[in-house]
């Protein structure tokens, strides 16, 4: 059926106010307008925030260069302090010969004599530097013979040897020991074998540590 | 159904309804889509700022360190520098000079070594190594007793820092009988190294 009396135009505006799809799309407008509010706001805060941010962002690097210049005033005294950290495990670990042979001859008891005696690293590490490498022993195996004397205890050489373990640095281990028998025209001799790891611990050696560069700079 | 209704529904298009909705719609993420754009860079400014501020704090307590231990610093490289064997007149890119492949040439002898010679040891230097930061010195003596000899290690250990023994051995003279009383001169052999610096 036809409308007689209503005009298209007030149709059709009729249609618009009634019509669910356009109270969906009134609704949506509507939500959308309130939206737009909070959008303004998170948009104003955002803005705001960003541009402190680029602010502060403009400062810190600012100050990063200033920072930078100044230290690089000590770019020779940085290198110094990088090379004295380099040299810190030989410092540490470096084992005093001096102080292996000071500390065997306080071991060895009366019947007993050294003839012969030596100290070899067995094994090393680099040590990494900034022109290239310096080779540290990190292991040295300490040989000590000798000969008894004349009617002497047996078990002499044994306690000599737990003495000079005592004394050397610590972790350090016999790796053999050798008493050969006494005979009637010539002297009883022993030989021990000691593994002595260079790790710094000298304290049975009566060396107090070597402190890290590091640790004081 | 009233007509009129009816015929308003028939005279309205809906699609420009839809239309609206898709618009509104996609006007809102759009906008939501900016927001977040803008807020992942103000999160990556604020990130930045981090890493700059700790990077500043770090800069700045080690400029501070530096120039606190600056005296300190200066002392102890001069120190342990001294100890350190210039090895002259090779360097890694350079064929050695006749006078500085010599192993006997005593004028470049560091002090440490300089002083076995003058106890009585004999000298020789090992070749360098391309890479290896040592001078090796081998050593010889037969004139030294051991309460001699071990000060004079003990010595050249305390006044150069970076010296490393690598073999030492001692000996007894055959001509001598165990337990003798008399002071004996041990046949020594040292194998030294001396951390060792490039001209």
């Amino acid at each position: 059926m036809k409308p007689l009396f209503v005009s298209q135009e007030n149709i059709i505006k009729r249609a618009y106010r009634r019509d669910r799809w356009f109270k969906l799309a009134g609704g949506v407008v509507i939500a959308g307008l309130f939206l737009q509010l909070a959008f303004a706001y998170r948009l104003i805060q955002q803005t705001l925030t960003g541009s402190s941010l680029a602010s502060e962002n403009r400062i810190l690097s600012y100050s990063i260069h200033t920072a930078n210049a100044a230290r690089a005033k000590y770019a020779d005294l940085e290198k110094k302090l990088a090379d004295l950290h380099s040299w810190g495990p030989i410092l540490t670990n470096r084992l005093p010969a001096s102080a292996v042979l000071a500390a065997i001859e306080q071991a060895v008891p009366g019947g007993l004599v050294i003839s012969h005696l030596s100290l070899k690293a067995v094994q090393q590490a680099p040590i990494k530097l900034s022109t290239g490498v310096f080779m540290l022993p990190r292991m040295y195996q300490l040989l000590v013979g000798g000969e008894r004397a004349q009617g002497s205890d047996s078990a002499l050489v044994e306690r000599f040897s737990r003495s000079l373990l005592a004394k050397m640095p610590s972790s350090s281990r016999q790796l053999s020991q050798h008493v050969g028998p006494e005979e009637t025209e010539r002297l009883g001799t022993f030989q021990l074998v000691l593994e002595l790891p260079a790790n710094g611990n000298y304290h049975s050696l009566g060396l107090s540590p070597v402190q890290q560069p590091e640790e004081n700079l | 159904m009233n007509p009129n209704i009816e015929a308003s529904l028939e005279a309205a298009n809906p699609r420009v309804a839809w239309i609206v909705i898709a618009g509104v719609l996609l006007l809102l993420v759009g906008e939501g889509g900016w927001l977040w754009h803008q807020a992942r860079s103000n999160s990556a400014i604020d990130q930045e700022n981090g890493h700059l501020r700790e990077a500043l704090v770090r800069t700045k307590a080690r400029t501070d360190e530096l120039r606190t231990n600056e005296a300190r610093i200066k002392a102890l490289y001069a120190r342990l520098n001294d100890a350190i064997v210039v090895r002259k007149g090779q360097s890694d890119d350079r064929l050695p000079l006749p006078r500085a492949a010599n192993p006997k040439d005593q004028k470049g002898d560091p002090p440490v070594i300089k002083a076995f010679r003058e106890s009585g040891c004999e000298v020789l230097r090992g070749p360098n190594e391309l890479g290896n930061l040592s001078v090796t010195y081998a050593l010889r003596s037969s004139g030294v007793e051991f309460h001699r000899l071990v000060p004079l290690i003990a010595q050249q250990e305390n006044s150069n820092t970076f010296l490393v023994v690598d073999n030492l051995t001692l000996g007894r003279p055959e001509s001598t009988p165990a337990f003798s009383k008399k002071p004996t001169a041990l046949n020594a052999r040292l194998v030294l190294r001396l951390l060792a610096a490039n001209p």
